[in-house]
């Protein structure tokens, strides 16, 4: 015996009416004819978020050491002092060095 | 693979009693009833794609039309049975049942959720899986739902019996 036997059999049981038959039919009908839709396709942008992303995040970490050495490069602007040719032999101690020296400094 | 209209055309064909039966347990009204399963499948036809496991989603469906147009109108309540109609005859050693009308009056004293999982799985032939997957419960809230639900209605006809 089903634990449930006790509960009206399923004959027993309301059913839907004609009119909603033929309120289904007229909608399938309806459906049937209905011209399909055109297909729109949309380019996945969304799709290409993931890819993007980690393409970039690779090229800004292999970019970054480049980065780095070209900052270093860049301090070491100023490293070269030469004395003009004149005044090279005439340097005096009682002197004040800018009357003495001609300083041109090069860049690089 | 055939057009949705033909998918849901076949469904309908197989499944208009268990889907009324479930429309009217939550609606209570044959009308809304009816209602309901119409505006489900009108909604359903404007899908462009069905899932595969289309018998939860449907109904699933059809119980959100069925509380929209329960939640409009409570004023009246239909029985879940045909009262007027003349039972099959039953099998000599078959168990007595509850009539229909008073069926009714248990199912309706038993809480929503009780109620619509009692129906599910005796009328509708939904196993607990199902129940869950179609109300987003667990397995174990489904079974429940419906033990208490069965203990009721079983109570009830303990003390009905003559």
């Amino acid at each position: 015996m089903n634990e449930h036997s006790f509960l009206p059999p399923r004959d027993q049981l309301a059913r839907p009416s004609a009119e909603l038959g033929r309120r289904m039919d007229r909608l399938f009908a309806a459906a049937a004819r209905r011209p399909s839709r055109p297909t729109i396709t949309v380019f996945p942008w969304r799709r290409l978020l993931l890819p993007v992303g980690a393409a970039a995040a690779l090229a800004l970490c292999l970019l970054a050491p480049w980065h780095q050495r070209r900052g270093a490069t860049g301090v070491a602007t100023v490293e070269l002092i030469e004395l003009s040719p004149e005044v090279a032999g005439t340097a005096s101690p009682s002197r004040p060095p800018e009357d003495e020296f001609n300083l041109s400094i090069r860049s690089y | 693979m055939p057009p949705i209209t033909d998918i849901l055309r076949d469904f309908y064909a197989e499944n208009q009693d268990e889907l009324y039966t479930y429309a009217l347990a939550i609606t209570r009204q044959r009308e809304a009833a009816e209602d309901a399963i119409h505006q489900a499948f009108q909604r359903l036809l404007q899908r462009e794609a069905l899932p595969t496991a289309l018998r939860p989603y449907i109904f699933r469906s059809v119980r959100n039309a069925a509380l929209d147009g329960w939640r409009r109108d409570r004023s009246r309540t239909d029985s879940l049975f045909e009262e007027n109609r003349p039972p099959e005859p039953a099998a000599p050693d078959a168990p007595p049942s509850l009539a229909a009308a008073d069926a009714e009056v248990w199912l309706a004293s038993l809480s929503p959720d009780e109620r619509e999982t009692v129906v599910l799985k005796i009328y509708d032939d939904f196993s607990f899986q199902e129940i869950a997957d179609l109300r987003g419960v667990s397995l174990s809230t489904a079974s429940s739902w419906y033990r208490r639900g069965i203990a009721k209605l079983r109570s009830v006809w303990i003390e009905e019996i003559p």
